[in-house]
């Protein structure tokens, strides 16, 4: 029974280092262990506490593959009993947070960190020169290149395109969500758009990255390290915050071509999550959707069932999800205002806002928050149902 | 850096019956030998039936805008003077869904649903591409 799981484990410690353009570690192992040690701190543990460790390494890990261990002899942990590489793209942060407390309930793990890490950005350097000569793009390769279809932009535009063709979502739409997590962004000084505020002219008149997305329709680069400890709802009881218990957690990764389903794996996860937390969408106070693109946040709204299939578009004008808005979402302004950390960066921003130390971009009801993370396009997602209470 | 040219495609092994189409004016797919599923671009197993035994048959060109995006960026010097330009996806009549370039036809003017047809650009003896032009509904 899925049920057995609820509220048996919680968050017990949150730890993120400064984000963006941040160069105290020259690569993300040194974000990664700079995040775990903020976590322990958070939670009121040590180091020798931890017999979990899992790892989703971002684009430049240099040991990738077996990215848990390497951090595991990086920070001198032994003796741990759960440790994994895991890799479902964006979707990855929730679903270790699952794998977490699937092990901690059956009593082969006790306190499990789970971390994001990745450094893409590099220090200004004089010498290095813009551009560079055409045999320097050895990724060039098979027809997709010699028609200029490069990176993941463009394709999640196919995509987008389609939505807007078929259910007739205008750029506008595609707007309100940027213009709407920015102004929660200017509400959290951890937010590298935190002192930019942006209107809806400012977002029309930015430059285009490739038609339907804006330059504001496109998530963050940043550097960071993120981590969270799971533990026993029992155990968390005795640390130094109050729990924020996992109420319901479920993943859905529903195959397919995305140009033709245009829906996420969130219907499959909801179900899941939702059946487990024993709640309906009215008892969300709050929800964390993950936005690698503003696309990805409409599509997702109508997949869990905030609107109709179709009607995201409508459902976002008057910016709804913003600030003054009925429905709180990315509340800490996501991947596209504060910091792309995948997964992480919803995960976060849940754990503050249950915790209520959210200062002034608090909501004022927060017993019951709703995360999402999804991958490639609309390729895999997973839902964490969080609580104040158990 | 601005007589850059594109990325000529390389002939892999498992794209060689394509690029042979391509040079007699064909526009191929896959069909699966066990199924009759047509696919490209070419997989080892047909995912439906999970069948090895694939082989190249030509398509009738014909297909029609399945979506599109205009590019802004230059991700490769040999686009640097083509900026902004639209990729587009065709679905063919058989199927299958062809990542491309639409000749003729400025960005703004594009709309999902035009009928299109192939069309071949001749990069080197070797190396044939097909593109896309609009033709009229029949």
């Amino acid at each position: 029974m899925a049920g057995d799981l609820r509220a048996k484990c919680a968050i017990a410690g949150l730890g993120q280092t400064a984000m963006g353009k941040n160069f105290d570690h020259s690569n993300a192992m040194g974000f990664a262990i700079e995040a775990v040690q903020l976590a322990l701190d958070d939670a009121g543990l040590k180091r020798s506490d931890l017999d979990g460790l899992l790892v989703n390494p971002g684009v430049t890990w240099s040991e990738a593959t077996m990215a848990s261990f390497s951090l595991q002899q990086a920070m001198g942990l032994t003796d741990l009993t759960l440790t994994a590489t895991m890799n479902l793209g964006g979707a990855t942060a929730a679903a270790m947070i699952m794998h977490a407390a699937q092990a901690i309930a059956a009593g082969m793990a006790n306190v499990v960190a789970c971390v994001f890490a990745d450094a893409p950005l590099r220090p200004p350097s004089p010498e290095r020169k813009a551009g560079g000569s055409a045999a320097a793009y050895g990724f060039a390769r098979g027809l997709n290149a010699h028609y200029g279809q490069f990176g993941v932009n463009a394709a999640y535009a196919f995509v987008a395109q389609r939505h807007m063709h078929l259910y007739g979502t205008r750029q506008d739409h595609l707007g309100e969500v940027a213009v709407s997590q920015r102004g929660w962004a200017n509400l959290n000084p951890a937010a590298q758009f935190h002192d930019a505020p942006m209107t809806m002219d400012d977002y029309n008149r930015a430059r285009w990255v490739v038609e339907p997305f804006h330059l504001y329709d496109c998530c963050l680069v940043s550097n960071g390290g993120l981590a969270v400890i799971v533990t026993s709802a029992e155990r968390a009881r005795t640390l130094k915050h109050p729990p924020v218990y996992l109420l319901g957690m479920g993943q859905g990764h529903a195959g397919g071509d995305p140009m033709e389903t245009l829906t996420s794996g969130a219907p499959l996860a909801k179900k899941i999550a939702f059946g487990m937390a024993g709640i309906t969408l009215d008892d969300i106070n709050f929800a964390e959707l993950y936005d690698c693109y503003t696309f990805t946040v409409l599509v997702t709204l109508e997949d869990y069932g905030f609107c109709k299939k179709g009607e995201g578009g409508p459902f976002l004008e008057g910016g709804r999800i913003g600030p003054k808005g009925s429905l709180p979402v990315n509340t800490g302004g996501g991947q596209l205002s504060s910091f792309y950390m995948w997964g992480m960066t919803p995960v976060a921003e849940a754990i503050v806002q249950m915790r209520g130390e959210a200062g002034p971009r608090q909501v004022p009801k927060h017993d019951v928050g709703l995360v999402s993370g999804n991958g490639g396009i609309l390729s895999t997602h997973s839902t964490l149902i969080l609580g104040a209470q158990p | 850096m601005a007589s850059a040219e594109k990325p000529v495609p390389a002939i892999t092994p498992e794209m060689a019956g394509f690029f042979e189409g391509a040079k007699r004016g064909q526009l191929m797919v896959e069909r699966c030998e066990g199924c009759g599923e047509m696919r490209f671009p070419p997989h080892e197993l047909c995912s439906r039936c999970l069948s090895d035994r694939a082989k190249w048959v030509p398509t009738s060109g014909r297909g029609e805008v399945f979506s599109f995006n205009v590019m802004h960026q230059v991700y490769h010097p040999g686009f640097a003077a083509e900026v902004p330009y639209a990729v587009v996806v065709v679905r063919l009549e058989e199927g299958p869904k062809f990542v491309s370039n639409l000749i003729g036809v400025q960005p703004a003017d594009i709309r999902i649903g035009m009928p299109v047809e192939v069309t071949f650009e001749r990069l080197s003896a070797d190396v044939t591409v097909p593109k896309f032009r609009p033709r009229s509904r029949s």
